[in-house]
């Protein structure tokens, strides 16, 4: 009698505790108070667009004519390691042009400075597509009726290319012809049409000018 | 491979295929490569999944102390609480609303929310009925089945396939015709169609224009089974057939019934509405499917309430500071106060749209990889009728409505049948048509909503509706989208995708973001097992 009376209340016991286990809540997580809580970012960190803009001389933070060192440490910071880097041979002279390349933006260097850039959506697709925009908000796969929309008069056709496979038009805002690379500014190639097209790559100053 | 009898050895395999294809046809091939393993016969998979368990550690003759902050209390977050909680891991969840689930939201009588736009919707639905606005179907093959099991969340059949209710185009985005603007039976269309296909295709057979294809044995077989697939009649011609319904039903007395006449070839096809067919066998779509009886979020809910650790709700992540030594995070109780907790692991479920814009120590590249994803734009809006004209006057239970039209499809509800009032998905878009959709007021979209419907139903939807509640889910705070689009729109690009499965010093990414499964709770869940595992090995390897 008194061994089940032992038993009853070491049953009650082991329940009491098993019952606490599972309700008594948990200790939290190691915290404190702070005095200050941050703020959340107003754009996406990461997203070039946040601190780079496509510019007629420049990308925003970094400007045509900064010498390599700088813009590459600048650049490094705000997008991380470049995916490819590599020196080709520029203009008759035996110039070379260093292009260093993030997702699908990539930089010419020449003669230790900043002189160029193209932004496209066909590079290849090994890192994220990087969503830069003129400083006055139009990106890559803008219509045709948004540049026109947004520029108005500064937009103008500047000829047909059919070196991509299928025919592109190029265009140029404030009088920069792509096709010549002579003058500081931007424009681009617009695939699909000139009446239903889209923007396919934007480029700006004069990557690997000519040194002969 | 299984064991082949005398032709072990005696034959090569190509050959032994080679001959069984010339004797016997595709098919015969097709069997014959079934029976060698090379072809997988169907078959329902699951990914396997060995939960931590204590015992792994008192194995290695300790206890477990690590401690896990989880971020988000959406289906992935809990799911990892649960599953970490279930070998000892000290885990906490940190939520921005002041609810479980994340974007498995079901809303009721009551339910009040603000959007990015400051605008506050209340619904004003009637007791017992609710919209899912979120999730809303489970497929059986699932994950997500497992843990209503295993949580004791009962389960109802969705019907994701009618076929009562309707085919809607109107005359735009490339369809045409007479049978546009008007509301066609699934039923109608998709028996019209496969008949006239068939007697298409039993003509190409019969002539011999796929003798080169088809074995003698073959085309018959073939022609025999288009007559059944496609109800064929003398000569192997579509003349209709009591699949696609009747004029007058059959029924008692002098009436045998009359099906109704069958539509034109060229009028369905100029409609386009062949194209919503392979809809009802999609891997994820097909029947059976289910949902939670009362609602979906009673998942989350039941999750929740398996988590011993703290969950705290109303509580938004300011900041994430992850290294090898551990992670800390700053959170604001939307007080005006700030905590910061610190712990061994996380696990960040929060959507890529509100973490980019989170500070944070990741590196650029894993920034950048996080902010590439962009927000799906979709949206359901639920109307609720005074009464079930779907069912009462056009015998619709259940099932959805298709249309090129902006609001995308009508879902009729799947449980209150015979009931007075219900609650209808009146709205679920997709892509540009919810991005015209985000811009406007909860009002404006009702009205469109309540447009289209009238098109397919008639004035009945503009006559019972009583009230509605929209989400565009771009615009919902702390989601800011339905779900992710990766950069070609496809699916998880390798690099980007593989980048962010790799831990971030002591951080893990989960979601369903973070699975090929994305939109999903199956996504959700299978990312936050897989994330456990990670985890949890990790844990192990130290502590051996």
């Amino acid at each position: 009698m008194r061994l089940r009376g032992a038993l009853a209340i070491g049953v009650v016991i082991a329940a009491a505790l098993g019952l606490t286990f599972v309700l008594w809540p948990r200790a939290g997580l190691s915290s404190r108070p702070v005095s200050s809580v941050p703020e959340l970012l107003s754009e996406p960190a990461g997203v070039p667009g946040a601190g780079l803009a496509l510019a007629p001389d420049g990308l925003g933070p970094v400007t045509f004519g900064e010498t390599e060192a700088d813009v590459l440490a600048k650049l490094n910071e705000l997008l991380g390691d470049p995916v490819e880097d590599s020196t080709d041979d520029c203009g008759s002279a035996g110039g070379k042009v260093r292009w260093v390349r993030w997702a699908n933006l990539t930089i010419a260097l020449q003669d230790g400075r900043f002189n160029g850039y193209i932004s496209g959506i066909y590079f290849p697709p090994d890192s994220p597509e990087m969503m830069i925009r003129t400083v006055d908000g139009v990106g890559l796969r803008a219509t045709v009726d948004e540049l026109l929309a947004t520029y108005g008069d500064r937009f103008a056709w500047v000829g047909q290319e059919n070196g991509f496979g299928s025919p592109v038009d190029s265009f140029g805002l404030d009088g920069f012809d792509v096709g010549h690379l002579t003058a500081i500014g931007l424009g681009g190639y617009i695939e699909g049409g000139r009446e239903k097209g889209s923007v396919i790559t934007f480029l700006a100053g004069q990557p690997c000018v000519d040194n002969g | 491979m299984v064991w082949m009898g005398p032709l072990q050895g005696n034959i090569s395999r190509r050959a032994f295929l080679h001959g069984l294809g010339i004797a016997g046809g595709a098919g015969a091939v097709l069997a014959a490569m079934e029976i060698l393993d090379l072809v997988a016969p169907a078959a329902e998979y699951k990914v396997a999944f060995d939960p931590p368990r204590t015992d792994d550690f008192s194995l290695r003759g300790r206890g477990n102390d690590s401690t896990v902050l989880v971020l988000g209390a959406g289906i992935a977050g809990l799911t990892a609480a649960y599953e970490l909680e279930k070998a000892g891991y000290r885990c906490e969840v940190v939520e921005a609303r002041s609810r479980p689930g994340g974007r498995n939201w079901t809303i009721r009588a009551g339910t009040t929310d603000t959007d990015l736009d400051g605008v506050t919707q209340t619904a004003r639905f009637a007791d017992n009925l609710y919209m899912n606005a979120g999730p809303a179907r489970i497929p059986q093959h699932h994950t997500t089945i497992d843990y209503c099991r295993e949580l004791g969340v009962p389960i109802e059949p969705f019907v994701n396939a009618n076929a009562s209710s309707y085919y809607f185009n109107q005359p735009q985005r490339g369809a045409s015709g007479p049978l546009t603007g008007k509301p066609i039976r699934h039923r109608a269309a998709t028996a019209d169609l496969n008949g006239y296909i068939s007697e298409l295709l039993a003509k190409a057979v019969s002539q011999g224009a796929l003798s080169d294809e088809l074995s003698r044995d073959d085309a018959e077989a073939v022609v025999e089974l288009l007559r059944a697939l496609g109800a064929l009649g003398p000569n192997d011609r579509y003349v209709g057939s009591e699949r696609r319904g009747y004029d007058d039903p059959p029924s008692a007395g002098p009436r045998p019934g009359s099906v109704i006449g069958r539509y034109r070839l060229s009028d369905l096809l100029a409609a386009r509405l062949g194209y919503y067919f392979p809809f009802e066998v999609e891997w994820d779509q097909a029947m059976m499917m289910f949902e939670p009886i009362g609602g979906m979020d009673r998942i989350p809910y039941a999750l929740a309430a398996k988590i011993r650790g703290r969950i705290r709700y109303g509580t938004e992540v300011r900041s994430i500071t992850t290294d090898e030594g551990g992670v800390r995070v700053v959170v604001a109780d939307g007080q005006g106060g700030g905590t910061e907790i610190t712990a061994d692991y996380c696990i960040c479920t929060i959507p890529p749209m509100v973490l980019s814009k989170i500070p944070n120590n990741f590196p650029a590249t894993t920034k950048t990889d996080i902010a590439t994803l962009q927000p799906m734009h979709t949206g359901k809006l639920g109307l609720q009728f005074g009464r079930r004209f779907w069912e009462e006057d056009e015998q619709i239970f259940g099932g959805i409505t298709d249309t090129n039209t902006e609001i995308g499809t009508i879902w009729y509800p799947s449980s209150g049948y015979l009931t007075k009032k219900g609650i209808l998905i009146g709205v679920y878009n997709y892509f540009e048509d919810a991005e015209a959709f985000d811009i406007l007021t909860p009002v404006q979209r009702e009205a469109r909503a309540i447009d289209v419907g009238r098109a397919v139903h008639g004035d009945v939807y503009r006559t019972e509706f009583e009230t509605s509640f929209s989400a565009q889910w771009a615009r919902v705070r702390h989601s800011e989208g339905g779900w992710v689009i990766w950069p070609d729109r496809t699916g998880p690009s390798s690099a980007v995708y593989g980048r962010l499965l790799e831990p971030q010093g002591r951080l893990y990414f989960a979601g369903d973001h973070m699975s090929y499964v994305t939109s999903w709770q199956h996504g959700a869940f299978e990312s936050a097992r897989y994330v456990v595992m990670q985890l949890h090995h990790r844990v192990l390897a130290a502590a051996a």
